[in-house]
């Protein structure tokens, strides 16, 4: 398995971003400089948006979210000490931001995730179950993969989503995601178990089509 | 949901770690050879972690962005360079103008034009609050003028709104 974070498709850098030039650009943007924390948020903001938009299956929440981000970076960034890379604090508080929202989302639609849909069969009628009559276009095939897999993550909870995307479309080690998270390996390794599961459950129809 | 995940079993666990590649290849090998069925789950994995990654959309309007977080994290302004003339010192000066007026119309018509010369440049000193405000009435050749010391003068280019 490749671990090594992969690149997005703009060419940004991916993680982790132990540059000196790095290093550099946040000493100057904390002593104030904001054009050298400019330069940061132009080199990280493509993989923080994407990292939230799979988190919030939303481009407008992902785009205000990762600007809340940047933001409290920059209130916190006299806590940056350089023991870890910046992009990995950054990371931290992108996470940490989304999640919040998305439990408060998730509060205020007074939805409760559901952990025991890894137990149960996918009725033929619900709404994430493939139409019978599926246009053969690849584009259309996509769109509805597209969808399935939006609906299918939108049914994890905020830590399994997290989890998730760190793993699978970030690829972070354990002991990253488990830095992020504030949790165990124990525990990380316990919600990819069981996100899994529920994926695996809801999206069973379409792997051939994956 | 309840944040406390339920813990794992041993299976569970090494299946975790095969499907991340956490394995080495002769501890996954055995682990496939007790479990044929988790190859197929792997594959699964594979699939969906390929689908999962495919669809990061780019960000859109990626200046506007920038621009509207260095917005909100730029310093405040520093505050507007004060004016010549704050709202107190225009609100003195206007006090100070009608009293002068209400001296100089006491002087002519007034009813009390026996009144001492002192009074009205002692009341224009206590109301300008600053020592370097003085005011006196001078009475001449039956013309009393209240003369003020120590106000600014009036930029050029103020307009009174």
């Amino acid at each position: 398995m490749n671990n090594a974070p992969h690149n997005t498709s703009n060419g940004e850098p991916g993680i982790p971003a132990e540059s000196a030039n790095d290093l550099a650009l946040v000493a100057s943007a904390q002593s104030g400089d904001t054009v050298a924390f400019d330069a940061l948020i132009t080199k990280y903001r493509q993989r923080c948006f994407a990292m939230i938009y799979h988190m919030t299956r939303n481009e407008e929440d992902a785009w205000d979210l990762a600007q809340d981000g940047f933001v409290k970076a920059w209130k916190s960034l006299a806590n940056f000490r350089g023991q870890s890379g910046f992009y990995t604090w950054l990371y931290r508080i992108m996470t940490n931001v989304t999640l919040d929202w998305l439990r408060k989302k998730h509060i205020r639609g007074g939805q409760e995730f559901d952990d025991s849909i890894g137990l149960r069969k996918i009725e033929p009628a619900a709404t994430t179950a493939p139409k019978p009559t599926m246009e053969p276009a690849a584009r259309m095939a996509d769109a509805e993969i597209r969808q399935r897999i939006d609906a299918a993550i939108e049914k994890l909870s905020p830590e399994h989503r997290a989890v998730i995307v760190l793993r699978e479309i970030e690829g972070l080690e354990y002991q990253e995601i488990a830095d992020a998270l504030g949790c165990s390996i124990g525990t990380v390794m316990s919600r990819l178990f069981y996100a899994r599961k529920k994926l695996q459950t809801l999206l069973q129809d379409i792997y051939e089509q994956l | 949901m309840n944040n406390s995940e339920p813990t794992l079993t041993k299976l569970e666990e090494t299946l975790t770690a095969y499907l991340d590649g956490k394995l080495s290849p002769a501890d996954a090998a055995t682990f496939e050879a007790a479990h044929p069925e988790v190859a197929a789950e792997r594959r699964q994995h594979e699939q969906l972690r390929a689908a999962l990654a495919k669809e990061a959309p780019a960000l859109s309007h990626g200046d506007f962005f920038n621009h509207q977080i260095l917005r909100e994290i730029s310093p405040a302004p520093s505050p507007v360079k004060r004016a010549a003339f704050p709202l107190w010192r225009l609100a003195f000066g206007a006090a100070a103008c009608m009293l002068a007026a209400a001296g100089i119309f006491f002087a002519f018509v007034g009813p009390q034009k026996s009144r001492s010369s002192d009074y009205y440049a002692q009341v224009l000193s206590v109301k300008a609050g600053d020592p370097d405000i003085t005011a006196q009435l001078v009475e001449a050749g039956g013309v009393a003028v209240v003369w003020i010391d120590g106000l600014d003068a009036l930029p050029s280019n103020y307009v009174l709104e």
